[in-house]
């Protein structure tokens, strides 16, 4: 019997209809017992597993909320599609994590539930059932059994608990529904009673925890927060005292100071104005009428006078080297050589006058314009430093107002410790138990022994190494088979 | 025997009146009563039983089940027809055919087959055929004598030193059934060098000499007939003979010189539902 024989004969046995019904029906006492076989087994298993029951809930969950939105992976509001999936997996993740499994675990055990030691094995029955229903979430399921080993597993205690969590997390589910903002929790187990009290549990425990977990975003956030708000003051305080410190004299004192020096200068200027254009005249009225002609003294004295104060306003303006100065400069040389009677009396002492004035009004001068650049400077000045304080007062201002928010967000969370988190659906056990067919079972294990008595049959078939029928001698052999003579 | 009883009998064999048979099948099995062979007379009511005993175990049990099922008749039949046929071929022959049928380790029921073969071939009047039954069991060919009311004749064909004397039922005359006329051991019997002569005797005296030999793989004398038989026909029994029985009787009979010319497949077992559908890839 070689290969080739082999593999001849099974083409035959799969291709040719008769033949394969001829090996199925051949062994037809092999096909009754292993599909009974199959039902027995099967019937078994449903006698020997326990009846599981399905419990759900429904939480429903606003991520517009300022305390969940805070748990969001992102940290932004969720407003786009694929950012609101990430933050309803987001949720998932959390309720389906060890810190709230365990908290819920250690609730039941506090209502004397034993969670650790005895149900494990039956729950491992409940968990072969529900995973081999939940085939859509298989993948999802096995990524939850992927959990971290606790690093003390001396700790007896923990690995108790361990071991329930990772039971209870195989028969549970949980299912995010973007559409509706709700999650649906999914609970096996053989006790309707203590189904609704785990999901009770459930919920519970998460919204202990994403109010914890709320409170450590908050806090941080606030912490954060306060800590920009109190460097921005201090720094803008060190600003302003070291802008002081470096200008002194910024203040509206020394500008006031400035502005009184400044008039005090200018009627000092004006009265020396005044002073030197009209004390000549007073010298002329207290001179004596001794010369001859007495107008002509007195046109020529004016006009050497007029000279002189147009002169003295070219010399202020600062037209010292102009054309009109040097004319104006000849002028009055030209009358006071022409007429030195009737200037010589007074020429000495009024051209000294004049030249003591002349001086005093350009010390005067210089003294107003560097009063009023100092008093420009001092302005400018007083103007930073006003910036400076009102930028420091907003700061402090901000400060202030930023306490007094984290004072009341504080008192919020202490009064209202939890996000939050609706129910949409209170938890509820079906009353009927879940994928419980046993005659359907039973009947499968019938089928599935069926089908393994006709491999089986066929596998028979293939070695059994005698004559069948006609066509085992002319296909196998080529001799013509003349007649059938049944038995 | 006149056509009107043969129809008679015919319609009262037990073979259409006892099975509800297909119509097909019926109408064959009828007509197969209808022949004037020894097969109908086997078949029919008249044929003489040895006893209920020899019925129920042995050589002729089968011989009396074969010959009360219509399905069985109706192979012989395809059987016997697949013989003419290939005698028909060959049209410059002269001479009769000497047939042998045998199996490969001796349970196949090639004597069976045969003897039935026999039947079927001297339905046809004008056809002079031989059984040889090469075991030469007297046991045996004394219940063919008491079944077939059977009686010597005077035909005879010499074999050296032995004669194989012919048996007949006088309102058969074509059939003969040969028997060794001295007890003799069969490997002598057929390592005589005279043998071949007697088979061309054979040949000369009947159309048809139907020879059943011994098993191909246990018994040598078949060894020495093979080679002098015109067609060497293998009977297999289906569930039971192994493909590498039939791949050694290929090299055996090869080795002597000759070669299968067919094969017959008996005790075949067709499962119920072949009742509805695909009998045929059965039969």
């Amino acid at each position: 019997m070689t290969l080739g024989f082999l593999k001849h004969r099974l083409g035959r046995i799969l291709k040719r209809p008769p033949e394969l019904l001829y090996a199925i029906s051949r062994h037809w006492v092999l096909l009754a017992v292993v599909a009974g076989l199959g039902g027995l087994v099967s019937w078994a298993r449903v006698l020997s597993e326990p009846i599981v029951y399905q419990g759900h809930a429904q939480l429903l969950i606003d991520p517009s909320d300022a305390l969940v939105e805070r748990l969001a992976p992102s940290g932004t509001r969720a407003s786009g599609r694929d950012e609101f999936r990430r933050f309803m997996e987001a949720q998932k993740t959390v309720l389906a994590s060890d810190t709230v499994l365990s908290k819920m675990l250690r609730l039941l055990e506090s209502k004397g539930y034993q969670l650790h030691a005895s149900s494990a094995v039956t729950d491992e029955g409940i968990a072969t059932k529900v995973r081999s229903s939940l085939s859509s979430a298989r993948g999802t399921l096995s990524q939850w059994l992927r959990v971290e080993e606790p690093s003390d597993q001396s700790d007896l205690q923990e690995r108790s608990l361990y071991r329930a969590l990772t039971v209870f997390r195989r028969r549970s589910l949980v299912e995010s529904e973007p559409t509706g903002n709700t999650v649906r929790l999914t609970v096996f187990g053989t006790s309707r009673a203590r189904i609704a009290d785990e999901l009770q549990d459930w919920m519970e425990a998460y919204r202990v925890r994403v109010g914890e977990m709320a409170k450590a975003t908050w806090q941080t956030f606030l912490d954060e927060r306060s800590q920009n708000y109190n460097d921005l003051v201090v720094q803008r305080s060190a600003a302003l005292a070291k802008f002081k410190t470096q200008n002194p004299t910024a203040s509206e004192y020394h500008v006031d100071y400035l502005t009184e020096q400044v008039a005090r200068l200018q009627i000092r200027r004006d009265d020396l104005r005044r002073r030197s254009e009209f004390g000549d005249l007073v010298d002329v009225l207290r001179r004596p009428a001794t010369s001859a002609d007495d107008a002509e003294w007195r046109r020529v004295a004016r006009d050497i006078r007029t000279l002189e104060v147009e002169i003295d306003v070219l010399r202020e303006e600062g037209m010292e080297k102009s054309v009109k100065y040097g004319k104006l400069e000849r002028r009055l040389a030209a009358l006071r050589r022409s007429h030195p009677d009737e200037t010589g009396l007074s020429a000495g002492s009024s051209e000294e006058a004049a030249e003591r004035t002349r001086k005093g009004l350009e010390k005067l001068s210089e003294e107003l314009t560097a009063l009023l650049l100092e008093k420009a400077q001092v302005r400018t000045q007083l103007q930073d430093l006003r910036a400076r304080e009102t930028r420091h007062e907003y700061a402090v201002e901000q400060r202030d107002k930023f306490e007094q928010l984290r004072q009341e967000s504080e008192d919020l969370m202490k009064s209202q410790n939890i996000v939050l988190i609706q129910v949409a659906d209170e938890p509820s056990v079906a009353t009927t138990p879940f994928e419980y067919h046993p005659v359907r079972r039973t009947a499968y294990g019938g089928v599935f022994g069926l089908l393994i008595a006709a491999v089986l049959g066929c596998f028979l078939e293939l070695v059994h190494g005698k004559v069948r029928f006609k066509h085992d001698i002319s296909e196998d052999f080529g001799l013509p088979v003349i007649g059938v003579f049944p038995k | 025997m006149t056509d009107s009883k043969s129809e008679d009998r015919g319609a009262q064999s037990p073979a259409t009146r006892r099975l509800a048979l297909p119509s097909k099948t019926a109408a064959i099995a009828r007509r197969l009563a209808d022949d004037n062979s020894l097969l109908t007379r086997m078949i029919s009511r008249s044929a003489r039983w040895p006893d209920a005993a020899c019925r129920k175990e042995g050589f002729l049990r089968l011989l009396w089940r074969a010959a009360h099922s219509p399905e069985f008749l109706t192979s012989v039949q395809s059987c016997r027809d697949s013989i003419v046929r290939s005698a028909i071929k060959q049209q410059d022959r002269t001479e009769g055919l000497v047939i042998g049928l045998t199996g490969a380790d001796g349970r196949e029921g090639s004597s069976f087959l045969s003897l039935l073969l026999t039947l079927a071939l001297g339905g046809s009047p004008r056809c002079r055929v031989a059984y040889l039954d090469c075991s030469f069991g007297l046991k045996r060919f004394r219940d063919l004598t008491k079944l077939f009311s059977l009686q010597q004749n005077c035909a005879a064909v010499n074999k050296g030193e032995t004669q194989l004397l012919g048996y007949y039922n006088d309102a058969y005359p074509n059939v003969y059934f040969l028997k060794q006329s001295e007890a003799e051991n069969k490997l002598s019997f057929f390592s005589d060098t005279e043998l071949e002569s007697c088979m061309s005797r054979l040949r000369a005296g009947f159309d048809f000499t139907i020879v059943d030999m011994p098993p191909l793989l246990t018994d040598s004398s078949s060894h020495f007939v093979a080679p002098t038989v015109d067609r060497l026909y293998l009977a297999v029994s289906a569930g039971e003979t192994r493909l590498a029985q039939i791949d050694r009787c290929m090299t055996v009979a090869q080795e002597t010189g000759t070669e299968i010319s067919g094969v017959i497949v008996n005790r075949q077992k067709a499962p119920l539902w072949t009742r509805a559908f695909w009998r045929e890839y059965f039969f």
